[in-house]
C-alpha cells in the first residue's frame, strides 16, 4: 500500500523539480529575429535573438547552440544572465564547417548543470554554396539604398554573362552593430550610410575599422561630412590612412581592405553609371580581368593553395616520423605472398602440406601485425603538432591581423581540444562525405564543439584519428599584438637588403611581376604569391577577410589589384614558424 | 563420454576436403593471384587518387591519414567479393551430391544430417578464407597511412566475418533445397540480392516515401532501422557513418551485426529442415504444369468465344531435322511462343511494378535514372541467367550420361551445341524484350524532356553529338544488346566444352563473366582518373558499346578532336563502330572456339 503511494509522489515531484514537464510550458522562450536571413557555411552566423524569460526570476547560465546543417552541426555555448521579461542579445556562432540545407538551431538553457529546452527555430533560409553576403547597416526597417548596386552577380553578368555567385543582404540597426571586430566576419562588404554612420557608437565604428584593416570592405554614402559626429570622423580619417597619394578621392585601401566613400547621389535602380561599377569592383576587391574568372567560388583555385599549405604543415609534422612509402610497402606485400605461397607449397612438402589451412592464416596475422609494428615504429604513437604564424603588417608598421594556422598529428584517436584566446577559432574543411580524396588529407574532426565566447577564450573539442593530420585556423584583429622589430626601412628602399645578423630571419621582398622559382614553394611566399599554371607569380584578388575554414583566399596578398609590394621575414621557434608580411607602398597609378 | 565427443568433432568429409584442397597446385595458384590482383588495386587506387596529387612537395607525406578512405575502401571490396563469389562457391556443396546421386549414401553413413550440413559449410567456405586473410595484410597497409585504429579494424573483420557466414548460410539454405547446382546457384544470387538490396530498399520506400502508417514509424525510429540484414549497410554504418555520427565502439558494432547472424543461424536451421525433406525430390514440372494448365485454361475460353484459330500445332510433332533443337523446345518452358510472351510479360509485370513504386516515392525529375537503374539491373541479371543456361546446356548432357547417346547418333557435335544453345538464345531474347521496353520507355520520355537533363556533365560526346544522340543511342541498344547476349552465351558454352565437372564449369563461367565485366566497375570505382583505362576496359567487356552509350564517353582513337560538329558526329560514330568491331571479334573467337572444341572435347576419352 505504502509502495503504491511513495511511486506515484516520486513521478509527481520528478515531473515538478523538472519544471518543463509539469507546466507544459517552457520557462524560457526564444526567437531569431533575422531567421529570414541567408546563412553561409564556412563563415560566422549571427543571430539577433529575443529571449523571453517567463520565470519570476534573474536566470544566470550558459546557452548551448546547437546548429544542425544537411552535415555539420555545431555546438557552441555562451554564458548569459536573463532578467524578467524580453532579453534582447545577438549571438555570434563560430564559423560552421557546412550549414547546409535545412538547418534549424536548438536552443538550451544550462544553469547550475540542469539543462533547459528553450526551443528549436528553423532557418528559412540557409546556403550551402559560397554566398557573399552584405552587410545593410539600417536606421531603420527599409530597404537600403544600396542594395541593389553592390550585388557581386549584376557585375559578373555584364562581364561574361556568368551570373553564378550570389549576394545575400543582412540588415542591422546602428545601434546593434557589433563591438568585436571579429564579429564583421560574418559579412564582405558593410554599408553605412550618413545617418547610420552619425548614430554607431565610437567602439563599433572602431571594431570596424579593425575589420576594414585586416581586409574588410566598407561602403559609406555621405551627403554632408560636417553633420557627423567626432568618432564618425575619426572612422573617416582612418579610412583615408593607407590612401595612395594621387589616388582619386573616395576609394582607399586602408590596411589591407577596401573603403568606398560615396559623395554623389545614388543613381537610380537599374540605372548603374561606369563609375558606380567601379567602386563596386574596388569593394568586391576585382577588376573587369578579373571577374571573368570570377564564379560562384574565387577567382583561382583555392583548393590548390589550401592543399599545398596543409601539405607543408604535414611535412613538418612528420619530422621525424617517417611515413611508409607506398612501393616499400606495395614491395613487402609482394614479397610476402610469394614467400607465403612458395613456405606453403615447397617447404611443408606434399606429407605436411595439410597444415597450410594453420600455416597461412598464421602468416596472414604475423605479417599484418609486423607491418603495424613498423609503422607504429617509424610513425610514433605521440602527438605532434606544428604551428604558421603569418602577421601582416600595414604600411604603418601596425599590425593588421595575425592568423595562425595549427596542424596536429594525433598518435592515437581519441578527443583532442584546441584551446585559442582572442581570436576566431575553427576547425579546417572536411569533404568526408563528398570526396575520398579531401577526407584523408583534410580529415578534419566532425562535429566541433565549441566551449567559450568569440574573441574570448574558446576550446574546440573534436575527435581525432590516428596519424590524420588535422587543422584550425585562428585569426586574431588586435590585443597585444606587436610587429617585430625589424630593419623595415632597408628592405622598403631596395630589393636587396640586408638580413640583421644572427636574427634567426629569412627576408625576402617580392612583387608580382617576379617568376615563380622552385623557391616560391616555400611556406612564406606560398600565401604571397599564387602560382600559377604558367609558372608565373599571379597575384590575385582578396576579396573577403571572412574566407575561414572553408578557403585560405584571404591569405593571398593582392598585388597586383594593389600594386604593392611585400616584405617577407620569416623566422622559426620551436615548432613554430613565424611568417611577418609587410605591405612597402601603393605604388603610384599607372 | 569421450569417444561421444571424439565421433562429434571427427569431421570426415572436411577433412578430406582439405586435404585434397592443400594438395592441389591450383589452391596456392589462386593464393598468388589472389595476392597480386589485390595489390595491382591498391597501386591503381593509391596511384590515381592520392600519388602526385600535390603541388610542390613530396606525394609521400599526402598519403598521411589517408589510411581511413582506403580500409573503406577494402572492405567494401572485400564484402563485394564475398556476395559476389560465395554463393557460387556454396550453392553446389549438396547440389553436386544430389547430381552424382551420393547425398543418399552420404546420409546413409554415420555422419548425421547436422554434422554433414556443418561440413558442407565449412568445406564450403573455406575457398573465401583465403582472399579474405588477405584482407588482414591490406588493412595493416591502412593502418599504416592513418586514420584506422585497432578496433575499427577487428569491427570491420567481424562485419565481413558476419556477411561471410550470412551469405554461405544463404547460399547452403539454396543449396539443400533445390535439386539441381544451376538452379541453386541462381536461387543463391536472388535471394542474396533480396537480402541486400530488398531489406534496404524496403527501408528506403518506408522512410522516403513517408507512409503515414505506424510500421513506417516504427522503421523511422532508429533502434528499429538499426535493425537491418545488409551486409552493404551494416558495413556502411560500422565503417562510414561512425566516422561522422559519432566514434566506433565495439558495441555498436555488435549491435549493428546481430540481425546478421541472428539470420545466419536461421538460414542454417533452415538448410537442415530442408535437408532431408528435399534430398530427393524429382526434378519440378511445376512451371511446366502451370503454363499446360494455362494453355488448356485459354483453350477453353478460345473455344467458348468462337474458337479463333490457332496455327500452330497443338501437339509437338516428331522432327524431320533438328531433333536436339526439337528436343530443347518441346522438353522446358522455353519451348513455345505463347511461353515465352509469358515469361516476358511476367518479367516486364514485375520490372514496371518496381518502377510504378520508384515513381511515387521519388520525384519526377529521378524517373529516368530510376531507368537507367533497372536497364543496368536486368542487364546484369539477364547475363547471368543466360551465362547459366549456356553453360548447363552441355553440363546437364553430361550429368545425365545423355551425351555420350546424343553422339552416337550421326549428329556432329557442331551441331549438338547449335542446337542445345536454342534455349539459352530463347531466354536471352526474353531479357532483350524487356530491356528494350525499358529503352523505348526512356527515349519516350526524353521526347517531352530538355535534352541537357538527360545528359551527364561528363557524357562528353554525347553532349558533343547534340539532340540526335538519342537517336545513335537506341541504334547502339538495338546492336549491342543481342550482341552482348551472343557473346556471353558462346562464352559460357565454350567453357562448359572445356571443362566436364557441371557445377565447376558454372563456377569458372560466373567468376570469369564477373572480372570480364566487373573490370570496368572496379576501374571506374578505384581509379576515377584513368578515364581512358575505365573506356577501354568498357570496350573489351560484353556491356561494350551498351554501357559506352549510357556513359555517354566512347574511348578516344586519336587525341585529335574535330572542331566541326559534323565531323565530331562522325567521329563519335567512328568510335562505337570500333567499339562493334571488337565485341564482333569477341563473338567470332567464342563461336569459332566453341564448335572448333566441340569435336575434340565432347568425345569421351
Amino acid at each position: 500500500m505504502r509502495i503504491h503511494f511513495i511511486f506515484p509522489a516520486f513521478i509527481f515531484l520528478l515531473l515538478f523539480s523538472s519544471g518543463t514537464a509539469w507546466t507544459g510550458e517552457p520557462p524560457f522562450t526564444v526567437t531569431i529575429l533575422n531567421e529570414h536571413e541567408s546563412f553561409r557555411s564556412n563563415s560566422i552566423i549571427t543571430l539577433r535573438l529575443q529571449i523571453d524569460n517567463h520565470t519570476p526570476h534573474i536566470r544566470e547560465g550558459v546557452l548551448e547552440t546547437t546548429l544542425s546543417g544537411t552535415l555539420m552541426p555545431l555546438i557552441h555555448g555562451i554564458p548569459l544572465t536573463l532578467v524578467l521579461g524580453i532579453n534582447s542579445r545577438v549571438v555570434i556562432l563560430p564559423p560552421t564547417l557546412q550549414v547546409g540545407g535545412e538547418a534549424q538551431v536548438r536552443f538550451r538553457f544550462i544553469e547550475g548543470g540542469k539543462s533547459i529546452e528553450a526551443g528549436t527555430v528553423k532557418l528559412s533560409s540557409s546556403s550551402s554554396t559560397r554566398t557573399h553576403v552584405v552587410l545593410l547597416v539600417t536606421s531603420e526597417q527599409k530597404a537600403h539604398d544600396s542594395s541593389t548596386f553592390l550585388q557581386l552577380e549584376r557585375l559578373t553578368a555584364k562581364q561574361n554573362g556568368n551570373i553564378s555567385p550570389r549576394t545575400a543582404f543582412s540588415t542591422l540597426r546602428a545601434e546593434e552593430l557589433p563591438q568585436n571586430p571579429l564579429a564583421y566576419f560574418a559579412y564582405d562588404i558593410v554599408a553605412l550610410n550618413q545617418r547610420t554612420l552619425a548614430t554607431a557608437k565610437a567602439k563599433s565604428l572602431d571594431a570596424l575599422a579593425h575589420w576594414v584593416d585586416a581586409g574588410g570592405s566598407v561602403f559609406i554614402h555621405l551627403t554632408d561630412e560636417s553633420q557627423i559626429p567626432e568618432a564618425a570622423q575619426t572612422f573617416l580619417a582612418h579610412l583615408r590612412i593607407d590612401e595612395a597619394p594621387g589616388s582619386s578621392g573616395g576609394f582607399t585601401s586602408p590596411g589591407l581592405g577596401r573603403a568606398v566613400v560615396w559623395r554623389q547621389s545614388m543613381p537610380a535602380e537599374g540605372s548603374a553609371t561606369p563609375e558606380w561599377d567601379k567602386a563596386a569592383m574596388w569593394l568586391w576587391k576585382t577588376s573587369p580581368e578579373l571577374i571573368t574568372r570570377k564564379d560562384s567560388r574565387s577567382y583561382y583555385n583555392e583548393e590548390k593553395t589550401g592543399n599545398a599549405l596543409r601539405q607543408k604543415l604535414s611535412e613538418k609534422l612528420s619530422t621525424g616520423a617517417r611515413a611508409l612509402p607506398f612501393g616499400m610497402v606495395a614491395g613487402m606485400f609482394l614479397g610476402f605472398v610469394i614467400a607465403a605461397v612458395a613456405a606453403d607449397y615447397f617447404l611443408l612438402g606434399r606429407k605436411y602440406r595439410k597444415f597450410t589451412w594453420i600455416l597461412f592464416p598464421l602468416e596472414c596475422v604475423a605479417f599484418a601485425w609486423a607491418l603495424m609494428a613498423f609503422a607504429n615504429h617509424r610513425m610514433g604513437i605521440n602527438e605532434r603538432s606544428e604551428a604558421i604564424v603569418l602577421t601582416d603588417i600595414g604600411i604603418d608598421g601596425r599590425v593588421l591581423r595575425e592568423t595562425k594556422i595549427t596542424a596536429y598529428l594525433p598518435g592515437s584517436d581519441g578527443p583532442g581540444e584546441h584551446a585559442a584566446s582572442g581570436a576566431i577559432s575553427t576547425p579546417d574543411r572536411s569533404d568526408q562525405w563528398s570526396s575520398y580524396f579531401y577526407r584523408a588529407t583534410m580529415n578534419a574532426p566532425v562535429i566541433p564543439r565549441y566551449l567559450g565566447n568569440l574573441g574570448g577564450a574558446m576550446t574546440i573539442q573534436t575527435q581525432r584519428s590516428k596519424w590524420t593530420p588535422c587543422f584550425f585556423r585562428d585569426t586574431r584583429l588586435q590585443g597585444g599584438l606587436a610587429a617585430p622589430d625589424l630593419a623595415w626601412a632597408k628592405w622598403e628602399s631596395s630589393k636587396t637588403g640586408t638580413t640583421p645578423p644572427d636574427s634567426g630571419y629569412e627576408i625576402t621582398r617580392v612583387s608580382g611581376n617576379d617568376t615563380v622559382s622552385p623557391g616560391i614553394r616555400d611556406l612564406a611566399r606560398l600565401f604571397t604569391t599564387h602560382e600559377a599554371s604558367w609558372n608565373r607569380a599571379e597575384p590575385v584578388s582578396q576579396y573577403s577577410p571572412n574566407a575561414g575554414a572553408f578557403s585560405l583566399e584571404d591569405l593571398i596578398f593582392p598585388l597586383k589589384g594593389n600594386d604593392r609590394d611585400i616584405i617577407i621575414a620569416v623566422k622559426t621557434v620551436g615548432t613554430t614558424t613565424h611568417v611577418f608580411r609587410k605591405i612597402v607602398r601603393n605604388r603610384p597609378p599607372q | 563420454m569421450i569417444q561421444t565427443i571424439r565421433r562429434w568433432f571427427a569431421f570426415p568429409l572436411l577433412a578430406k576436403d582439405l586435404m585434397e584442397r592443400a594438395a592441389r597446385p591450383r589452391t596456392y595458384l589462386l593464393r598468388l593471384i589472389f595476392g597480386c590482383l589485390f595489390i595491382g588495386i591498391f597501386w591503381l587506387y593509391y596511384e590515381s587518387r592520392y600519388v602526385g596529387r600535390y603541388y610542390g612537395g613530396s606525394a609521400l607525406y599526402a598519403l598521411l591519414g589517408t589510411g581511413a578512405a582506403t580500409f573503406q575502401t577494402l572492405a567494401m571490396l572485400l564484402t563485394g567479393a564475398t556476395i559476389l563469389f560465395q554463393p557460387a562457391l556454396m550453392a553446389g556443396v549438396l547440389t553436386h551430391e544430389k547430381e552424382r546421386e551420393t547425398l543418399a549414401l552420404l546420409l546413409l553413413a554415420d555422419i548425421g544430417p547436422w554434422r554433414l550440413l556443418i561440413q558442407k559449410f565449412i568445406g564450403g567456405l573455406l575457398p573465401m578464407f583465403t582472399l579474405l586473410l588477405f584482407g588482414l595484410p591490406l588493412g595493416a597497409i591502412s593502418y599504416a597511412y592513418g586514420g584506422v585504429s585497432v578496433e575499427k579494424m577487428a569491427g570491420t573483420a567481424f562485419v565481413i566475418g558476419a556477411t561471410w557466414l550470412q551469405i554461405g548460410s544463404l547460399a547452403l539454405l539454396c543449396s539443400a533445397w533445390f535439386r539441381t547446382t544451376t538452379s541453386a546457384t541462381v536461387a543463391a544470387y536472388v535471394a542474396a540480392a533480396i537480402l541486400i538490396f530488398g531489406t534496404d530498399y524496403a527501408l528506403w520506400v518506408w522512410q522516403d516515401g513517408q507512409p503515414a502508417t505506424l510500421l513506417a514509424r516504427a522503421f523511422q525510429n532508429r533502434e528499429v532501422a538499426q535493425l537491418r540484414l545488409s551486409p552493404v549497410i551494416v558495413l556502411n554504418q560500422v565503417t562510414v557513418i561512425t566516422d561522422i555520427r559519432s566514434p566506433y565502439t565495439s558495441r555498436l558494432c555488435l549491435n549493428a551485426t546481430a540481425p546478421m547472424l541472428v539470420s545466419a543461424g536461421l538460414f542454417l536451421i533452415l538448410a537442415r529442415l530442408c535437408l532431408l525433406r528435399r534430398a530427393l525430390i524429382p526434378a519440378s514440372t511445376s512451371a511446366r504444369n502451370l503454363f499446360g494448365w494455362l494453355d488448356a485454361t485459354f483453350e477453353k475460353l478460345n473455344s467458348c468465344i468462337g474458337g479463333t484459330a490457332y496455327r500452330g500445332s497443338k501437339e509437338h510433332t516428331v522432327p524431320t531435322d533438328q531433333p536436339i533443337l526439337w528436343r530443347e523446345t518441346s522438353r522446358g518452358i522455353l519451348g513455345r511462343p505463347q511461353h515465352l510472351v509469358r515469361l516476358a510479360l511476367g518479367l516486364l509485370i514485375a520490372v514496371c511494378a518496381t518502377l510504378v513504386v520508384l515513381l511515387f516515392v521519388n520525384p519526377f525529375q529521378r524517373f529516368p535514372s530510376n531507368l537507367t537503374f533497372m536497364s543496368e539491373a536486368l542487364t546484369v541479371a539477364g547475363v547471368l541467367a543466360v551465362a547459366a543456361c549456356a553453360c548447363d546446356a552441355i553440363g546437364r548432357e553430361r550429368t545425365h550420361q545423355t551425351l555420350d547417346v546424343l553422339l552416337t547418333t550421326p549428329i556432329t557435335p557442331k551441331q549438338i551445341v547449335k542446337e542445345k544453345l536454342s534455349s539459352a538464345r530463347r531466354l536471352g531474347g526474353i531479357f532483350i524484350a524487356n530491356i528494350a521496353v525499358l529503352a523505348s520507355l526512356k527515349l519516350g520520355l526524353f521526347l517531352y524532356m530538355p535534352y541537357q537533363d538527360w545528359l551527364d556533365a561528363r557524357s562528353a560526346d554525347a553532349t558533343a553529338f547534340g539532340p540526335q544522340y538519342k537517336w545513335f543511342f537506341a541504334a547502339c541498344i538495338t546492336v549491342g544488346l543481342p550482341l552482348m547476349f551472343a557473346i556471353v552465351r558462346w562464352f559460357a558454352v565454350s567453357v562448359s566444352i572445356r571443362i566436364r565437372n557441371r557445377s565447376r564449369a558454372l563456377l569458372t563461367c560466373l567468376g570469369i563473366l564477373a572480372l570480364w565485366c566487373g573490370t570496368p566497375i572496379v576501374v571506374k570505382i578505384f581509379a576515377p582518373e584513368f578515364k581512358q583505362t575505365q573506356r577501354w576496359a568498357n570496350a573489351v567487356s560484353p556491356f561494350g558499346i551498351l554501357a559506352h552509350a549510357e556513359d555517354g564517353t566512347f574511348f578516344k582513337l586519336s587525341t585529335v578532336r574535330p572542331t566541326k560538329k559534323t565531323e565530331q558526329q562522325i567521329a563519335i560514330v567512328n568510335r562505337a563502330l570500333a567499339v562493334l568491331a571488337i565485341q564482333c571479334s569477341f563473338l567470332l573467337f567464342f563461336r569459332t572456339l566453341s564448335l572448333r572444341s566441340a569435336e575434340k572435347h565432347l568425345r569421351p576419352n
